[in-house]
């Protein structure tokens, strides 16, 4: 038998096999087609699903998100619950919980999980790739998600250098430069810097990330060269700037309950959160920059002079 | 119900099937999925934690979005995998922005495994699956994962994946021969 003519025999075979109709198998095949169909019948028979009581937990955080929903449609109307969930995919919304984490550990804007079912004050957009949602958190029902569930300390935060959790073929390596010019090859953007920084502080590493195992050519090695992370080192806490390539893949949303206030940076708008925490977009990238314990006035100082 | 048939080789439920799935149903499309869906995360991704955090966010979106199901489209099987996909996707794409965080520690009371003997070889059986899983490429995983755990038809799995049926079939029978292969080197397999 041809091997085109024994792929359409194998795939005629497995159909029926999943339907359950082993009766429908062809018989006096080789060996080696038996042993796949062996194989096949192996894999129908697997089931993962009964390793754990995930099912039964599962069940019950959808109930609980059910719960949530309803309140919500009776306290705000069908047409704000739509626009919120379209804004906030229902991924996203479990995406932006583990952020939170992220969030308390680096103080970006707290708040994010609530931002979802919060009432909207101020939408802030940053140029193309940043849009802040300020809530008044006012008369929030539950998040989706409880706090205990989102407190930092349970929750596990993926930290540099550790290796994802998947059995992938390719694994997120980050890298470290010495030199803002070392970093500059590792991102397909020009990197700018601060010509200003307080009294004191001056760089302490630069960082990408690398896919190690994935093809150089496909979308997501092309992906990893699209952020960097630099870090400066003073008296008080590092001053943090994540710098990301402008485009589709990096656009991001995040929520605050906390005042957003316009900044004027050169010739474009970026907005400040008190509690230090600094976004503005230049030249198609976008800036991210944590600098506590530092004035609105000298953060604005330091974008300014990003050169 | 013959709608269903042709895109995936388990008996839908026939409420699933002719009509628009109501919110109260849901707890039956929970029941009816949820073993397909886990099983499918399970072969796609390898680990527990994430194949329970993972299915979900399927549950979830598919919830929410249940007044977009149109069966004039598509069987609702083809549907809630399309989610499925979607949500894997989802996953690679946050994990590549570096702003994956797993929420596993939530669920860290997981019920110890039971001990019996016969459950324990299954358990090996079934790790040894999946490092073999894991050793091919994305497609041919995802391929496998859509036809074994999900039960879709060549043709659905091609809709899904932007592919032709043949192709789909041409990759399912080169990829269970490596499958074959690798557990043979692994020491199941006949």
């Amino acid at each position: 038998m041809k091997e085109y003519d024994r792929t359409i025999c194998f795939n005629h075979d497995i159909d029926n096999l999943l339907k359950g109709e082993q009766e429908n198998i062809r018989e006096n095949n080789s060996p080696e087609y038996d042993e796949l169909l062996e194989l096949a019948n192996t894999l129908r028979e697997t089931d993962f699903s009964t390793e754990s009581d995930a099912k039964e937990k599962i069940w019950h955080n959808l109930r609980s998100n059910h719960q949530v929903k309803s309140l919500w449609f009776k306290q705000k109307g069908d047409f704000t619950m739509k626009k919120l969930f379209k804004q906030y995919r229902p991924g996203y919304i479990m995406g932006v919980g583990a952020l939170i984490a992220v969030l308390a550990v680096t103080f970006i804007f707290p708040g994010t999980m609530e931002a979802v079912a919060n009432n909207i004050a101020k939408v802030f957009k940053v140029g193309k790739g940043v849009t802040i949602i300020q809530t008044d958190g006012e008369s929030r029902p539950a998040p989706l998600l409880s706090k205990e569930q989102l407190s930092s300390e349970k929750v596990k935060v993926a930290v540099e250098g550790e290796n994802s959790e998947t059995n992938s073929d390719s694994q997120v390596k980050d890298i470290i430069h010495k030199s803002i010019a070392e970093a500059q090859k590792a991102v397909d953007f020009k990197v700018l810097v601060p010509e200003y920084l307080p009294t004191g502080y001056t760089l302490k590493e630069a960082k990408t990330m690398e896919l190690v195992g994935a093809d150089i050519n496909s979308e997501e090695a092309k992906s990893s060269r699209y952020y960097l992370t630099v870090k400066f080192a003073g008296q008080e806490k590092d001053i943090t700037v994540f710098y990301r390539l402008v485009n589709e893949e990096t656009a991001y949303e995040t929520g605050t309950e906390n005042e957003i206030e316009a900044v004027k940076i050169n010739d474009t708008i970026g907005a400040w959160e008190d509690s230090g925490h600094l976004i503005w977009e230049q030249d198609g990238v976008s800036y991210n920059m944590i600098c506590k314990g530092i004035s609105k006035e000298e953060a604005v100082k330091i974008a300014k002079s990003f050169k | 119900m013959e709608k269903a048939y042709i895109t995936s080789l388990h008996k839908e439920n026939s409420s699933l099937v002719k009509a628009k799935v109501k919110s109260e149903d849901f707890a039956q499309v929970y029941d009816d999925y949820y073993k397909r869906i886990y099983n499918y995360m399970r072969y796609r991704l390898g680990k527990r934690e994430l194949a329970e955090e993972l299915t979900s966010q399927v549950f979830e979106r598919s919830f929410r979005k249940l007044k977009s199901y149109n069966p004039e489209k598509a069987s609702f099987a083809a549907w809630i995998f399309a989610i499925a996909h979607n949500t894997v996707t989802d996953f690679y794409r946050a994990r590549r922005r570096k702003y994956w965080v797993s929420l596993e520690a939530i669920w860290d009371k997981v019920s110890p495994e039971p001990g019996p003997e016969e459950v324990a070889v299954k358990k090996e059986e079934r790790e040894k699956i999946l490092k073999a899983l894991s050793s091919l490429e994305e497609r041919e995983r995802e391929i496998i994962a859509m036809k074994f755990a999900g039960g879709l038809k060549n043709t659905t799995i091609a809709e899904l994946m932007g592919l032709t049926d043949s192709n789909v079939g041409v990759i399912l029978y080169r990829s269970m021969k490596k499958l074959q292969k690798e557990l043979k080197g692994k020491g199941m397999g006949s």
